[in-house]
């Protein structure tokens, strides 16, 4: 049962972590590769603010104040760059990030991380905790249904599409773009800290460009705008590698093994659904 | 004498950065694709030549072994990505470049494992000058990268060729008009990409120690020093790539007793002052004007 419930919490964080990259890739065409530094930031804000002495609510705070400096970071990267450059910016990010982690040893524990996190009380067991993370997860495809609906959303679309026919619609496309940025370094967050309530144990490995590849994957699995692609695209991504476990390979391979399929997984889709991925192609 | 010793490993660092910097602006120069796959390449081109070497292969066999990987994943990279060039597709590209980074990076993990493995059986020859030193394959990377990027230089701006690789990547088709095979120059470039990359994957796994995950904090760097010195200019590429080695290796190695810094701490260091760059001049710190698509 236990391992039924660690699937259903694996599940429910990379749904909701890929929710940003979806919004972002999927249905805005950007570019944005920084998700697994807000993961990581989140969870590493929240750790030492409660090693600090900070009650659960004031950690989240800070954990949440913390993410939004980078994502604002992030946007001023986006507002000043090249679609290309801003997607190697952020790709550099998950590095320089990492490399902080690796230095500040004095805080955050260096590469020997941070041991013996506990969970709060009301996720005290694995089950409340699967099932809470589940619910976010569900919370999670839920807004963006609605974001989709939205103005906001619509917007996003057709930035996609043509962003100089949305601003000649009156629809200004760096704040569309601002804001796709800003969701998805939220709710990158927010998986970041229900992730290591499960983990329990915080280093730098918890966010890299493995964990990119995973929700890159997702998202452009789920190319189209849709929810419902979401939640397949990511039951997929997570079932699949569980294959793995049956075929009695060394434990120093599976991991590896893993990242081999999802990039495959990745190179394939993107090789056969690249004109989802851009702006349609019309002749006229 | 210690801030020759400073400047001098810091010219050896900045020498292999600019080594895949050039490979990266050729193929961004006719391609308009970022290959994040060259590190990956290069070091994969590496493992070949130490699994020649420890299977106890003749070393010019075991170097013919590892030109002919560079080739073929030269050959890999542009059936991978010759498409997305030919659509001008660059961000689906960019992470086909990515997953084949990976899928290079899972299968040396898989194959060699993930710790540290020597070229050289010992130690490094080392050459010294009073209290400066400086190992054999750092000498060469110096000499090879000053001379590659010089030829390069010439190439591209001075010569038919560097024109037809500029009128490719302005526009194939009218390229083609003009009878010049714009998938061939394509391959080719791919092809001294996989090369050259190699060759760095070889310098600083000699310099270093070779491990699976050495190519992507290398590439990246190297995308940096492109952006910084600006996508079409090799002479700003050149400029950008010792200044960015050489602030961060001042900053670590002067940093006092109280306020030491660490080695880790570089790439923080060198992405601070590539954002603080970017931020004031988007375009790179050597172009004055581009021309926008």
């Amino acid at each position: 049962m236990g391992y039924l419930y660690t699937q259903l919490a694996r599940f429910s964080e990379a749904a909701i972590m890929s929710m940003g990259a979806h919004l972002t890739i999927a249905v805005s065409g950007i570019f944005f590769m920084g998700i697994p530094v807000t993961f990581s930031l989140a969870a590493y804000a929240m750790v030492i603010s409660q090693n600090f002495g900070l009650p659960l609510i004031a950690a989240l705070g800070v954990a949440l104040g913390a993410v939004l400096v980078a994502s604002l970071i992030f946007v001023l990267a986006y507002l000043k760059l090249s679609a290309d450059s801003f997607t190697v910016f952020t790709l550099a990010s998950i590095l320089a990030f990492d490399a902080a982690l690796k230095s500040w040893d004095g805080l955050t524990g260096g590469v020997l991380g941070i041991a013996g996190i506990t969970r709060p009380a009301f996720v005290s067991t694995l089950v409340r905790l699967a099932w809470f993370q589940f619910g976010l997860a569900i919370l999670a495809f839920a807004v963006e249904q609605i974001i989709l609906k939205t103005r906001l959303g619509r917007a996003m679309q057709a930035m996609k599409e043509n962003k100089y026919l949305v601003e000649s619609l009156g629809v200004s496309s760096r704040r569309v773009g601002a804001s796709a940025i800003i969701i998805s370094s939220f709710v990158a967050a927010i998986a970041g800290i229900v992730a290591i309530w499960r983990i329990q144990f915080l280093d730098p490995s918890f966010g890299g460009i493995m964990l990119l590849i995973e929700v890159v994957t997702i998202a452009i699995i789920a190319a189209k705008p849709k929810v419902k692609w979401l939640a397949v695209a990511t039951l997929i991504i997570i079932l699949l590698p569980e294959a793995l476990r049956f075929l009695n390979l060394p434990s120093t391979i599976v991991g590896h093994l893993r990242n081999l399929i999802y990039a495959f997984i990745l190179l394939i889709m993107i090789k056969n659904i690249s004109e989802k991925l851009m702006p349609q192609k019309r002749f006229i | 004498m210690f801030f020759w010793q400073i400047l001098l490993n810091s010219l050896v660092l900045g020498t292999q950065v600019l080594l895949l910097a050039v490979p990266l602006y050729l193929v961004h120069s006719v391609c308009r694709i970022y290959h994040l796959a060259l590190g990956a390449s290069g070091i994969f081109t590496a493992y070949a030549l130490y699994f020649a070497l420890s299977s106890s292969w003749p070393l010019d066999f075991a170097i013919i072994f590892a030109i002919i990987i560079a080739i073929i994943l030269g050959l890999i990279s542009y059936r991978l990505l010759d498409s997305s060039v030919r659509k001008k597709e660059t961000m689906p590209g960019m992470l086909i470049s990515l997953a084949f980074g990976i899928i290079l990076e899972s299968l040396m993990s898989i194959i060699f494992g993930t710790d540290a493995k020597s070229l050289v059986n010992g130690v490094l020859p080392v050459i010294s000058w009073g209290d400066l030193h400086i190992t054999v394959p750092g000498i060469i990377t110096l000499a090879a990268g000053i001379v590659l990027a010089l030829i390069f230089l010439v190439l591209i701006n001075k010569t038919p060729w560097g024109r037809k690789l500029t009128s490719v990547s302005e526009n194939d088709n009218l390229a083609a008009s003009l009878g010049i095979k714009a998938s061939s120059v394509r391959l080719g470039t791919f092809i001294i990409a996989g090369l050259l990359a190699g060759f760095v994957g070889i310098m600083t796994t000699l310099n270093t120690a070779l491990v699976p995950t050495a190519g992507f904090p290398l590439v990246i760097l190297a995308f940096i020093v492109l952006l910084i010195g600006g996508l079409s200019s090799l002479k700003g590429v050149i400029i950008a790539a010792y200044t960015l080695t050489l602030i961060p290796e001042f900053i670590i190695s002067y940093s006092g007793n109280n306020w030491s810094l660490g080695d880790s701490w570089k790439m923080l260091i060198v992405f601070i002052l590539a954002a603080l760059i970017l931020m004031w001049r988007p375009n790179g710190l050597f172009i004055s004007q581009t021309r926008s698509d």
